[in-house]
Order: structure tokens, then C-alpha cells, then sequence
């Protein structure tokens, strides 16, 4: 993540350079750059690319709020030292955007501190299903926690808060069996935003 | 993108379902990671 960072500043140092060689040649090439900056003034008069600048701009942000969200999990996601040294940062820009909205790197709370604050809600019984979504009605993460009484409690991934409950089909829970994540045997499991990296290098 | 944690009745191990954006659905051995066809 750093790297990019020192990337970018490398490459800029790059572009005046190049910039600088440029000045150095010839009258003929001084020309053609200032009828170059004279088209790109009446581009900017006529405004035919005010769509394709936009559309530049709009990159740029994106690229600009990837680079924030890298920065914020630095600070958030204690894992991020492991993920330097497997090599998953440096792979992040060409990941595909499969997971839409969810992210490997978010400070999402635990699996287990969802169960309880879903259990602190009232919920009750075992715990059939854990889900991870994107709410995009609220553009949030959300946790949703379904209980055997049939009942799923949906809490926001980030904060914790409740955001409501709604009852469940039996149907769609008779085929499933209790989670049982505090045997030792789900000790090994692995966590829902490593399976997210997995499915973002599908 | 939508990600499950469950247990299939009759099946022992432990599952993510994960649907991704485009709708293709990828079940994940929760243990091993590796992913599993056909259930």
C-alpha cells in the first residue's frame, strides 16, 4: 500500500523529467506541444468531452477512494501485517469487484460479537445461519444472524447496532443443522473475509 | 454479494456460500477453503 504511494510519487517524478527532455528538444517538437495545449483549450471551450472528462474524473475518484479505504485498514485491521507479507495489498487494484460493497480489509465486528449482540437483541435458540451482506438500500455491511425460534436478527457489520429482525420460513430452516461455533472444531474455520479473498482472486 | 456460514442437514462439514455480484454461486469448505461442487 505504501509501495503504491511511493509508485505514484515515482511515476510523477518520471512524468517531469519526460516533461523536461521534451522542453530540451527541438523547436519543431516546441511547436507541436504548444498546438497540442491549444487543442486541449478548445476542447475544454467547445465542451463535446465534457461527458469523457467526466467519465476520467469519476476514475480518479474511484482510484483515490481505494486508496483512502487501503489507508483505513491499515489503522482498523490488525491482520493487514499478514496480508503484507502474503502479497494480498499489492494485489488489491486488479481483484475484481465480484464481492460489490463487501470488503476483506473492512473493521466489520466478529462473527462471535454478532451472535451476541444478536442474542442481547432476544435472540434465541441455536444459531442456524450467519449471513454477511450489503445492504444496499443503507449501504452498509450487515450481519444477519438466524436463530433455530425463527427469527433473523440483522445487525450493521461496522457498528454493531441493530438494524431489525424478521421472522424466517421453517421450510428454509428445516434443512439446516446448529452452527456450533464454540467447539473446538470451529476454532479452525476459516473467517468470512478470508473467504471473501478468495472469491475476489475467482 | 451475499456470503453464508451454515450447515447442511446430512452433510458434516461446515459451509460459506458465497453469491457474488454477477449471481454465480461458489460453495467454500469453511475449514479448508477449498471449494466444493454438487450439493
Amino acid at each position: 500500500m505504501y509501495g503504491s504511494q511511493v509508485e505514484h510519487g515515482g511515476l510523477s517524478a518520471r512524468s517531469a523529467v519526460d516533461d523536461k527532455d521534451r522542453d530540451k528538444s527541438s523547436p519543431k517538437k516546441k511547436e507541436d506541444k504548444l498546438a497540442k495545449v491549444k487543442r486541449n483549450d478548445n476542447d475544454e471551450d467547445d465542451g463535446r468531452d465534457d461527458d469523457a472528462k467526466k467519465e476520467r474524473y469519476g476514475k480518479k475518484d474511484k482510484k483515490d477512494k481505494k486508496n483512502d479505504k487501503s489507508r483505513v485498514a491499515t489503522i482498523a485491521d490488525p491482520k493487514v501485517d499478514d496480508d503484507v507479507r502474503e502479497g494480498h495489498t499489492a494485489e488489491a487494484p486488479t481483484r475484481t469487484q465480484a464481492t460489490g460493497g463487501l470488503s476483506a480489509e473492512a473493521g466489520y465486528i466478529t462473527v462471535a460479537e454478532a451472535i451476541n449482540r444478536a442474542k442481547a437483541e432476544g435472540g434465541s435458540g441455536d444459531v442456524l445461519k450467519v449471513d454477511l451482506e450489503w445492504d444496499l438500500a443503507r449501504s452498509v455491511a450487515t450481519w444477519d444472524v438466524t436463530f433455530s425460534a425463527g427469527v433473523e436478527y440483522e445487525i450493521e457489520a461496522t457498528t454493531g447496532n441493530l438494524l431489525g429482525t424478521k421472522p424466517k420460513a421453517p421450510a428454509k430452516l428445516a434443512v439446516l443443522s446448529p452452527l456450533s461455533l464454540n467447539e473446538p472444531s470451529a476454532k479452525g474455520l476459516l473467517t468470512f473475509q478470508e473467504i471473501i479473498r478468495k472469491a475476489e482472486m475467482n | 454479494m451475499e456470503m453464508e456460514l451454515k450447515r447442511i442437514k446430512g452433510r458434516s462439514e461446515t459451509v460459506y456460500e458465497v453469491v457474488l455480484a454477477d449471481g454465480a454461486t461458489i460453495l467454500y469448505d469453511a475449514a479448508t477453503g477449498n471449494t466444493i461442487n454438487g450439493i
